[in-house]
C-alpha cells in the first residue's frame, strides 16, 4: 500500500516528421486542422500538450477518480503512472519514492484495462497467474494466490476457460482478478466499466466497491461516467483540456463546483444556467434575479461574496434540476417535454425561450401528474443558487 | 471445439441473410465486376486444363487427341509405380520439400519480428524494400548471379575463403552432391523470406498493443513478450501457411530446380516436376506425365486435408 505524489506532471506529444510535414501541407493549402480543432488538446510548437500543471496527493489507501470528457488528458495520466507513457516534465513519486524512470514492471502497480488486455490464447487461470510465473514466483504460491483471487470474484469455475468463452462481465472480473494476484502498491483502472452495458456496469461498479474494501489498497480510477466517479471516489479530480478543473469528495464537487465546467460535468441532468442573471446589491445585501424574479441569497452566500469583493452585475447563475420545484406563484413555464421516470418526473421547460429542466420527485406531486404542453411554475431555494463570473467562468461563492 | 479461421464478415455473399442474391449483386456488384478476371484467369487455367487429366488413362498420342486415343485404364499407373527413377525422384522431392519448409517457414517469421522491433521507420521501409526485391527477379537470372558469386574462376566467395585461408581450392559449389540441397534451401529463404514476411508483419500490426502493454506491467521483458504473447497470437497464421505449404509438397519448385541443377547434382537434385518434364515433354509420353500429375493432386489434397485435420486436433486450429 501506497500514496502517489504527482508534481506538476506535463505531458507533450511531440510532433513526428511526418505530423510536420502534413501541418506544412495543410499549411500551403490553407486548410483547417479539424482533428485539432475536435481535440480538445493544445498544440503548442513543442508538440500536443496533453497534460499540464498536474499535481495532486493521492493518499494511502484512498480511491481517487479521474472524471473528464474525451481527450482531456486523464488517460494519459494514468498511463504516466503507470510507466506506459513517458512523463514530459514534473515527478512522480509512488511510496515516497520518484519513479519517473522506474520501468512499469517495477513500480509495483497493476492496471486494469478498458478492454481488460486479457491475452486471447491463455486460460483465465494462465491470464491470472502471467505475472506471478514472469517474477519466478513457485508454482504452488501462484496456484493459492489464483485461487484466492478468483475466489473473492467468483471466477473460479471460469478458470480453465480462455476469455473468448467469458462475457463481458466475466472477462472484467478476470480482469481484476490479474489484478489482485499481484497485491499492488496501486491499483489503476483505466474505465473498466465503459465496455459493460448499463445493467452489468451498475452491478460492476458495487462489486468494485466490495472489492475495495476487501483487499483495501490505493486505487486510481479513470473514468468519463460522473455517476461511476461520484459513487467511487474518495475524492474526484476533474480535467478538463489537460488541466485539473476541481480537486474534491463527491458531495464537495457537487455542492460546490469551481467552475462552470465543473459544474455543469457533474449531475444528471446538467446544472440550469442562466446566463442573463443579474447580481444585485442593497447595502449590504446580496440579490440575485433570474428570468424577472429576485432571490436575497442566505447569509453564508452573502458573506462570500462580500469576502471575495464581487461587484453587482452580470452573473451565470446556476441551478441543478434537482433543486427547483414547482410553484403555482413562481417564474412561468411551458413544458415541453415530461419524462416520466418512476419515482422522479423529468420536465422540459420554456422559459421565454431559455430550456430549463427539473426534477421533481413523483410522490410530491400526489395523482395529479404534469403532462407536456402544460402552463406552470417553478422557483428555487436562494441557498441552492450557484453564481459563476460570466468571463472567467469561476465560481463566485 | 472445432476453430475454423476464418475470413471476418463483411457482409458479403456468404452472409447475406433475408435480403436476397439480387440486392446482394446491386449492392457489392463492384466487387464482383473485380472478380471477373481472376474468375477467368481460373477458368483458363485451372479448371480447362483439369480435362486434361483423361491423359493419364489413356493411350495419348497427340495426332489422335482425348477423343480418340486408346483408353489404357491404370497402366500409366503400374508404369509410374514400377519405375525405381520415379521413387528416387519422390524421395528427392520431399526431401527437398520438407527442407524448405523447415527453413523458409520460420524465417520470415523471424525477419517480421526483427522488422517489428525497428523504430526508425525509414530504416525499417528500406530494409522492408531490400528484402521484398528478390521475390521480383527470376529465377533465371537469381541462378546467373549465384553462378557467378559461386564461380570455380575467380568467383567471389571462392576468392573470399581461399584468402581467409578457410579452403585451399576452390570448390565446385553447384556441382556437389552434398552442397546442392543447402544451395536450394538458402536461395529459395533469400527469395521469398521477405515477400513471406508481409503476412506475418500484417498478423502483428493486428495485435492489439494493450497486450503488450499489460505484459509490461506484469513484468514480462521484450525476449518474454515475443516468446509468450506475440508468437502464440501469430501462431493461428503460422498454421494457415503451413497447412497451404503442406498442398505444394510434392511441388519443390521446378523453376528454381531446373535452372540450377546439372548432371553431377541429378541424383540429389531431380524432383518429380523436373523429371515428368523430362520423361512427359522431352520423350513426349503425355500419358505418365498426366498420371504423374494426378498422383501429385491428389496426395497434395490428402497432406493438406491431414494437416488440417491435425492443427485442428492438436491446436485447436486449422483452415476449414
Amino acid at each position: 500500500m501506497a500514496g502517489v505524489t504527482l508534481k506538476d506532471i506535463k505531458k507533450v506529444y511531440p510532433f513526428t516528421s511526418e505530423d510536420k510535414k502534413a501541418k506544412k501541407r495543410k499549411k500551403k493549402k490553407g486548410e483547417i486542422e479539424a482533428s485539432e480543432k475536435k481535440v480538445n488538446l493544445q498544440i503548442t510548437e513543442e508538440g500536443v500538450v496533453a497534460v499540464q500543471q498536474f499535481s495532486l496527493d493521492i493518499a494511502d489507501k484512498e480511491f481517487i477518480v479521474l472524471v473528464g470528457p474525451s481527450g482531456c488528458g486523464k488517460s494519459t495520466t494514468l498511463r504516466m503512472i503507470a510507466g506506459l507513457e513517458e512523463i514530459t516534465s514534473g515527478e512522480l513519486y509512488i511510496d515516497g519514492k520518484l519513479v519517473n524512470d522506474v520501468a512499469p514492471k517495477d513500480r509495483d502497480i497493476a492496471m486494469v484495462f478498458q478492454s481488460y488486455a486479457l491475452y486471447p490464447h491463455m486460460t483465465v487461470y494462465n491470464n491470472m497467474a502471467f505475472s506471478l510465473k514472469m517474477k519466478h514466483v513457485p508454482k504452488a504460491e501462484i496456484d493459492k494466490k489464483v485461487r484466492e483471487a478468483a475466489e473473492i470474484l467468483d471466477i473460479t469455475e471460469y478458470l480453465h476457460r480462455k476469455p473468448k468463452a467469458l462475457s463481458g462481465g466475466q472477462r472484467q472480473r478476470v480482469a481484476i482478478g490479474r489484478a489482485i494476484v499481484r497485491n499492488p502498491k496501486v491499483f489503476l483502472m483505466d474505465e473498466p466499466l465503459s465496455n459493460l452495458d448499463a445493467k452489468l456496469r451498475n452491478q460492476m461498479r458495487a462489486e468494485i466497491i466490495k472489492l475495495r474494501e476487501k483487499i483495501n489498497t490505493t486505487f486510481i480510477y479513470v473514468t468519463h461516467d460522473q455517476t461511476e466517479a461520484m459513487t467511487l471516489g474518495d475524492r474526484i479530480v476533474i480535467m478538463r483540456d489537460g488541466f485539473i478543473q476541481q480537486i474534491g469528495t463527491p458531495q464537495e464537487v457537487f455542492n460546490h463546483p469551481a467552475n462552470l465546467f465543473v459544474a455543469g460535468f457533474i449531475g444528471t441532468p446538467q446544472m440550469n444556467f442562466f446566463r442573463d442573471a443579474e447580481l444585485k446589491k442593497n447595502g449590504d445585501t446580496y440579490s440575485v434575479e433570474i428570468l424577472g424574479k429576485e432571490f436575497v441569497l442566505p447569509e453564508d452566500k452573502q458573506e462570500k461574496l462580500r469576502a471575495n469583493g464581487v461587484e453587482p452585475g452580470k452573473v451565470i447563475a446556476g441551478v441543478r434540476p434537482v433543486h427547483l420545484s414547482i410553484a403555482d406563484d413562481g417564474i412561468a413555464a411551458k413544458v415541453d417535454v415530461s419524462e416520466m421516470m418512476g419515482s422522479e418526473l423529468h420536465l422540459h421547460m420554456d422559459v421565454n425561450g431559455s430550456d430549463v429542466v427539473a426534477v421533481v420527485p413523483t410522490a410530491d406531486l400526489g395523482d395529479s401528474m404534469i403532462s407536456s404542453h402544460q402552463d406552470i411554475g417553478f422557483t428555487m431555494k436562494p441557498n441552492l443558487i450557484h453564481l459563476f463570473d460570466p468571463e472567467t467562468e469561476k465560481s463566485l461563492l | 471445439m472445432k476453430k475454423a479461421l476464418k475470413a471476418p464478415d463483411t457482409g458479403a455473399l456468404g452472409n447475406r441473410g433475408k435480403k436476397g442474391l439480387r440486392y446482394h449483386i446491386q449492392k457489392y456488384g463492384a466487387y464482383y465486376v473485380m472478380l471477373i478476371p481472376l474468375f477467368i484467369f481460373l477458368i483458363i487455367f485451372c479448371y480447362l486444363p483439369m480435362g486434361g487429366t483423361v491423359m493419364a488413362f489413356q493411350d495419348f498420342r497427340p495426332v489422335r487427341g482425348f477423343f480418340k486415343s486408346d483408353w489404357v485404364g491404370l497402366e500409366n499407373y503400374a508404369d509410374v509405380f514400377s519405375d525405381k527413377m520415379f521413387w528416387s525422384r519422390l524421395k528427392n522431392t520431399v526431401i527437398i520439400s520438407v527442407l524448405k519448409i523447415l527453413f523458409t517457414a520460420p524465417a520470415p517469421i523471424i525477419l517480421a519480428l526483427l522488422l517489428n522491433e525497428v523504430r526508425n521507420r525509414k530504416f525499417k521501409r528500406t530494409v522492408q524494400t531490400v528484402v521484398y526485391m528478390p521475390r521480383f527477379i527470376s529465377w533465371v537470372v537469381v541462378v546467373s548471379i549465384i553462378q557467378s558469386l559461386l564461380d570455380v574462376q575467380g568467383g567471389p566467395i571462392n576468392t573470399l575463403l581461399m584468402n581467409l585461408g578457410i579452403i585451399d581450392e576452390p570448390i565446385l559449389f553447384m556441382g556437389s552432391k552434398k552442397l546442392f540441397r543447402t544451395l536450394l534451401v538458402a536461395t529459395e529463404v533469400w527469395k521469398t523470406v521477405g515477400w513471406s514476411s508481409i503476412i506475418y508483419l500484417s498478423a502483428l500490426t493486428n495485435i492489439n498493443p494493450t497486450y503488450y502493454e499489460a505484459a509490461e506491467l506484469d513484468g514480462a521483458g521484450r525476449f518474454q513478450k515475443m516468446w509468450y504473447i506475440t508468437l502464440p497470437l501469430i501462431k493461428p497464421t503460422f498454421m494457415i501457411l503451413l497447412i497451404l505449404s503442406m498442398g505444394s509438397i510434392l511441388s519443390a519448385g521446378f523453376d528454381q530446380i531446373y535452372a540450377m541443377s546439372n548432371s553431377a547434382v541429378l541424383e540429389v537434385g531431380d524432383i518429380i516436376d523436373t523429371y515428368v518434364y523430362r520423361r512427359g515433354l522431352a520423350e513426349m509420353n503425355f500419358s505418365y506425365a498426366a498420371a504423374v500429375g494426378l498422383f501429385k493432386s491428389v496426395v497434395s489434397v490428402v497432406l493438406v486435408c491431414g494437416a488440417n485435420w491435425l492443427a485442428r486436433r492438436t491446436e485447436n486450429e486449422s483452415l476449414f
